[in-house]
């Protein structure tokens, strides 16, 4: 088991001292190997929940199970670092935490602070910037002289170099052109399929979500409102009221089958809705 | 992090909150140059009284004025310290030897580890350290056993007026700047200290420069606070945890959070530039304001007195009027 969420609330406080609640009552298990997204509106409560995840915040109530950890720590000498070696979060917009000289010393400033010698924590390094897709030659480079698009590769293989059971992701792929951002979306399968990370993705694009993720949560006004399966999240009766888009590949199927009363299927890529077509079409 | 407030403004609907902003900071100058004129001990405490019966009229709350002063305990009983010992005219009140033994110096020593101990425990940490500092210098005189150095202790009459007359005026001071902080919105002072500065424009000084400076500091002192808390979690989920890791490793984490805020003020400041333009901003250009302000009578009363108090402190520091 990954992680397990024990009615866990947390409570920001405001200017006057008041209280306002982000998370309430969560009650969430994440198993090994998921590949989970968590979508809703702004303002729902989705950073503050993955902030649990790698203790970066404390429940105000409640507990949070990480790996073999308790969130919050009973003891003084239960340290929570060893918690972000195994879950990495990944930020919006990760290019601004870069500061090192080179890329590659950046990459590698991850797994030295926790204790890797030089030499493991560059072959890391280098094994992370592969995985990556980062040029060879660009390592040596100063990370503040390459694209937006490099920087976030950049600084995602700065946590894929301390090697992490778990990676969570907000929202990867905001302010990236489509190119670039299926790429990465592509990298993310990549690590879920062939060295099976568990990812949690924060995701407002449900063509992305619908694509690659095989469980989606739906946060709305600090509760969760929604957890399941893609099958069965646009079917669901609330889905108006979770403020979701559905897919473009789902929204063509509705309109071909009202408009050329093609019986309706659920498809929810391009090339569902091609071979789905093609079928039909044979019949 | 949250808890740094600048200007610490203190919302409210009493008369100093009508003032005009310019005559708040005139007023504020004025009242500075006669406290620090006035040169007798007792025309400093009516200054106090008059001070402190004016702050009761604002409105402003007084236990918040309090929690002001307490930054500068250290400071006052420093200074307090100071003078007693020093000054040394007027009538003897009280005189005792002081003496650096064995049995006191080791009474320190379990004192200043009783005093971090209960500093963790208690709330009231302010009245702790006075006690501290009282205690101190009491078991010096109270502890003569094994004695290697002493000293007199002589506290005159004339070390207290002067020591009172000292922290009065401190006092003063400070309430009266944290007054014009806590009932003047950030963006009035700029606006009105900017028009008080005017007539510095003559020696080509950039006023309206300084103060849109001054503006934008102050308007993005919440944001970049914000930023820096984002990347302090990001640098967090990388490892960096301050609490946890050794003084050396501390310097490169610190680093760490510096370079990515630096490059982020950078930043900003290059796009704000380029908005501030393209809404035609023109360094320089003359611009209109959005509030005009107006004097009106609380504000003519107060510059009156004021100037009143100035010119009876002229009057007694020449040797016109005999002080009382």
């Amino acid at each position: 088991m990954g992680i397990q969420f024990k009615e866990v609330s947390y409570f920001y406080r405001g200017i006057k001292n008041e209280s306002f609640e982000a998370i309430n009552q969560i009650n969430l298990v994440i198993e090994d190997h998921e590949f989970l997204a968590i979508c809703g509106q702004t303002g729902s409560g989705k950073t503050t929940l993955v902030q649990h995840m790698n203790a970066l915040l404390q429940p105000s109530k409640g507990e949070v199970q990480i790996y073999e950890h308790t969130i919050p720590v009973k003891k003084r000498t239960d340290k929570i670092g060893p918690i972000r070696k195994r879950v990495g979060l990944v930020f919006q917009f990760p290019e601004y935490q870069l500061f090192e000289e080179t890329i590659l010393k950046d990459i590698m400033f991850g797994p030295k602070n926790f204790g890797l010698s030089d030499q493991e924590a560059e072959q890391r390094a280098r094994e992370a910037a592969l995985l990556c897709k980062i040029p060879e030659e660009l390592l040596s480079k100063s990370p503040f002289r390459i694209s937006g698009g490099q920087m976030r590769r950049v600084a995602i293989a700065g946590i894929l170099a301390m090697k992490p059971d778990m990676l969570v992701l907000d929202e990867p792929t905001r302010g990236l052109d489509p190119k670039g951002s299926k790429e990465m979306m592509a990298l993310f399968n990549e690590l879920h399929d062939k060295h099976g990370i568990t990812i949690v993705l924060i995701s407002h694009d449900m063509d992305i979500v619908s694509r690659y993720a095989k469980r989606i949560i739906v946060m709305d006004k600090a509760k969760i409102a929604f957890d399941g399966t893609k099958e069965t999240l646009f079917l669901d009766p609330n889905f108006e009221s979770y403020h979701l888009a559905r897919p473009q590949a789902y929204e063509m199927m509705t309109y071909l089958s009202e408009s050329l009363n093609i019986p309706f299927k659920q498809v929810f890529t391009e090339e569902e809705l091609l071979e789905y077509l093609k079928e039909v079409n044979h019949e | 992090m949250n808890n740094i407030t600048i200007g610490q403004y203190v919302p409210g609907d009493s008369w100093i909150y009508k003032m005009d902003p310019r005559i708040k900071i005139i007023a504020l100058v004025l009242s500075l140059v006669v406290t620090f004129t006035i040169s007798s001990f007792n025309h400093m405490a009516v200054l106090l009284v008059l001070t402190l019966m004016m702050i009761l009229t604002t409105g402003i709350p007084f236990l918040k004025m309090i929690k002001g002063m307490k930054a500068l305990l250290f400071l006052l009983t420093f200074t307090f310290v100071i003078q007693v010992f020093y000054v040394q005219s007027g009538k003897l009140l009280f005189e005792t030897d002081m003496h650096l033994s064995f049995s006191s110096i080791g009474a320190l020593v379990v004192l200043i580890v009783l005093y971090n101990i209960a500093k963790k425990r208690t709330k009231f940490k302010s009245t702790l350290f006075l006690a501290f500092v009282f205690m101190v210098f009491f078991l010096q005189a109270v502890l003569p056993y094994g004695k290697i150095f002493s000293y007199e202790f002589n506290l005159y009459e004339g070390g207290l007026y002067k020591t009172g007359f000292l922290l009065f005026r401190i006092l003063i001071v400070v309430m009266l700047s944290s007054l014009l902080t806590f009932t003047t919105m950030p963006t009035d002072l700029n606006n009105g200290l900017e028009s008080v500065l005017k007539p510095f424009k003559v020696v080509r000084f950039p006023v309206a420069e300084l103060s849109m400076m001054l503006s934008i500091t102050l308007r993005f002192i919440p944001t970049l606070l914000d930023e820096t808390t984002k990347i302090m979690k990001a640098q967090a989920s990388r490892g960096v945890e301050f609490s946890e890791s050794k003084l050396k490793d501390k310097i490169s984490q610190i680093i760490s959070l510096l370079i990515p805020i630096f490059v982020i003020s950078f930043k900003r400041a290059e796009d704000l530039a380029n908005a501030m333009e393209a809404r035609g901003y023109v360094i320089g250009a003359k611009r209109t304001k959005i509030d005009q302000m107006k004097l009106g009578l609380v504000d003519l009363v107060s510059v009156t007195i004021l100037v009143l108090l100035l010119t009876f402190n002229i009057l007694v520091n020449t040797g016109v009027i005999h002080a009382l």
